[in-house]
């Protein structure tokens, strides 16, 4: 089982930790997912993130590389630009999704734990023959997710820099404690918020330091838990539930994420090809109408007809309502209800627009 | 873990269900382990007042922002009462979980359940 750099101060702030994709993670900590959740939607939450997947790209080649190998053109971005991103196989099913950070020296790919090898495999494969250098450096980095309302004064404050002048979906190479700390105003809870990569031994001093600053006002240490609830109520995907390689991104909403103006991406004949054609499957968000969890993998009805499955549900912590989604016939997205199958029974759940939660502007 | 609370008046399931039981009536809740093994819980079905459970059946279901659990029967009997509140508030099963009753089964008098524990053997099985 991997650690994360992070791993002791968890056991000390009394985390539960567990098994996910080869790592010891926080799943929750004293407070609990809930309360967890709620702090940052009204303050702020502190994640370690280290787990995800991180792959260092340099060399002659790269800007052509990630032309062929990203669904997103990074034709004209530049160092500072931070893109949201999927890989695809010839098919235009999904390898994974990412965010791919330009910096000086290259590009940062951070994409899923669950896809390191897969992934790291696929580009080592798609980048032979070229001037393309590959590093994994997940497990020589730390990254810290810090997120909320109140996420722009407490990076300041810690790290020293204008956090505010930083764009949604820019980064800038910040100094702290004489370490660079690669700063992202990016997130995966819905509220604004940065994502901070930084050599791993500094990744728990950094992460003890925004929490003292923090507490007073109300953040809190959060875990898997609660960044999966935070992600179900912005209707962000995760991989393995919304997108997999059964799943094509235009059935998942993430049309917005494939650039067809880029002529040269794997898999774009495919979803070219699937885009010119009506939808047979959508992605639906859904809320229980009767009372009763709906989870990952219970079946959707409407009256006797099977069509389609769940995708992820929860309690929606900040609605007060269980929410979730769920892969679809393409009819589904035009009703007004269907049901869904919760421990043998079929309960009503009302068809919602996209997404339950986002922040206020 | 230590430190979860085992009052030494009530009996426990394997599963982790206290036992309150006062002549021929039975009160069943969940521990103070269990909701803590769950986490946040955030719903609870309970049995309609007149059902009639044999030993081990599946009486109600919690759950939690993590998974789903059953709540078993304890002893045979028949409910009599339902503590409805906890549909709409599931979460004072974790601030109280000995306060929060599930429901009061009514039970042939003189029934026992032998494989029941005492608070010392339970606490054996959750710290053990």
């Amino acid at each position: 089982m991997l650690q994360t750099g992070l791993y002791d101060l968890h056991v000390a702030l009394q985390a539960r930790m567990v098994a996910f994709s080869g790592w010891s993670m926080p799943v929750q900590y004293a407070a609990g997912p809930i309360t967890e959740h709620m702090a940052v939607r009204r303050v702020g939450g502190l994640f370690d993130v280290s787990h995800m997947a991180r792959f260092e790209l340099r060399g002659s080649g790269v800007a052509d590389f990630l032309l062929r190998v990203l669904t997103r053109s990074v034709a004209r971005r530049k160092p500072g630009d931070a893109v949201y991103s999927l890989m695809t196989y010839s098919d235009g099913t999904v390898i994974d999704d990412l965010i791919a950070v330009g910096k000086e020296d290259g590009w940062l790919l951070v994409a899923n734990a669950v896809n390191r090898n897969k992934d790291l495999e696929w580009l080592r494969q798609q980048a032979t023959g070229q001037d393309v250098d590959i590093v994994d450096v997940t497990e020589q980095t730390s990254m810290l997710a810090i997120q909320g309302p109140d996420a722009v004064r407490l990076v300041s404050s810690v790290l020293g820099i204008d956090a505010g002048s930083l764009r949604r979906f820019k980064a800038r190479t910040a100094i702290w404690e004489s370490k660079p700390v690669l700063t992202t105003r990016t997130g995966y809870t819905g509220e604004d918020g940065f994502e901070l990569v930084l050599p791993r031994t500094e990744g728990g001093s950094l992460f003890q330091h925004l929490l003292e600053a923090g507490r007073p006002r109300g953040w809190l240490p959060c875990g898997l838990a609660a960044r999966d609830s935070l992600r179900l109520e912005a209707c962000l995907p995760l991989y393995g539930h919304e997108i997999s390689q059964n799943i094509n991104p235009l059935e998942a909403d993430l049309a917005w994420a494939v650039s067809f103006r880029n002529p040269r991406f794997i898999g774009r004949d495919a979803l070219l090809k699937a885009w010119l054609e009506p939808p047979t499957r959508r992605l639906c968000a859904f809320r229980m109408e009767d009372k009763g969890v709906p989870r990952a993998g219970y079946a959707v009805y409407d009256q006797d007809r099977r069509i389609g499955t769940v995708t992820s549900g929860n309690k929606s912590p900040t609605l007060d309502q269980f929410i979730g989604m769920a892969l679809c016939d393409a009819s589904a997205t035009e009703m007004e209800r269907f049901t869904v199958e919760i421990r043998g029974r079929r309960l009503s759940a009302l068809v919602v627009p996209k997404p339950f939660y986002s922040r206020p502007a | 873990m230590t430190g979860f609370a085992v009052p030494s008046d009530l009996l426990f399931a394997s599963t982790h269900e206290w036992c309150d039981q006062q002549d021929d009536v039975v009160t069943v809740g969940i521990t103070d382990y269990a909701q803590d093994q769950l986490s946040d819980v955030v719903f609870v079905e309970l049995p309609e007042v007149g059902e009639d459970f044999e030993t081990g059946q599946t009486m109600a279901t919690v759950e939690s922002v993590k998974a789903a659990a059953d709540i078993y029967a304890p002893m045979a009997g028949r409910v009599t009462e339902v503590n409805g509140t906890l549909l709409d508030n599931p979460e004072e099963i974790n601030s109280d979980p000995y306060g929060s009753w599930f429901l009061r089964l009514e039970v042939v008098p003189g029934t026992a359940n032998p494989d029941l524990l005492d608070a010392a053997g339970y606490r054996n099985l959750t710290e053990g």
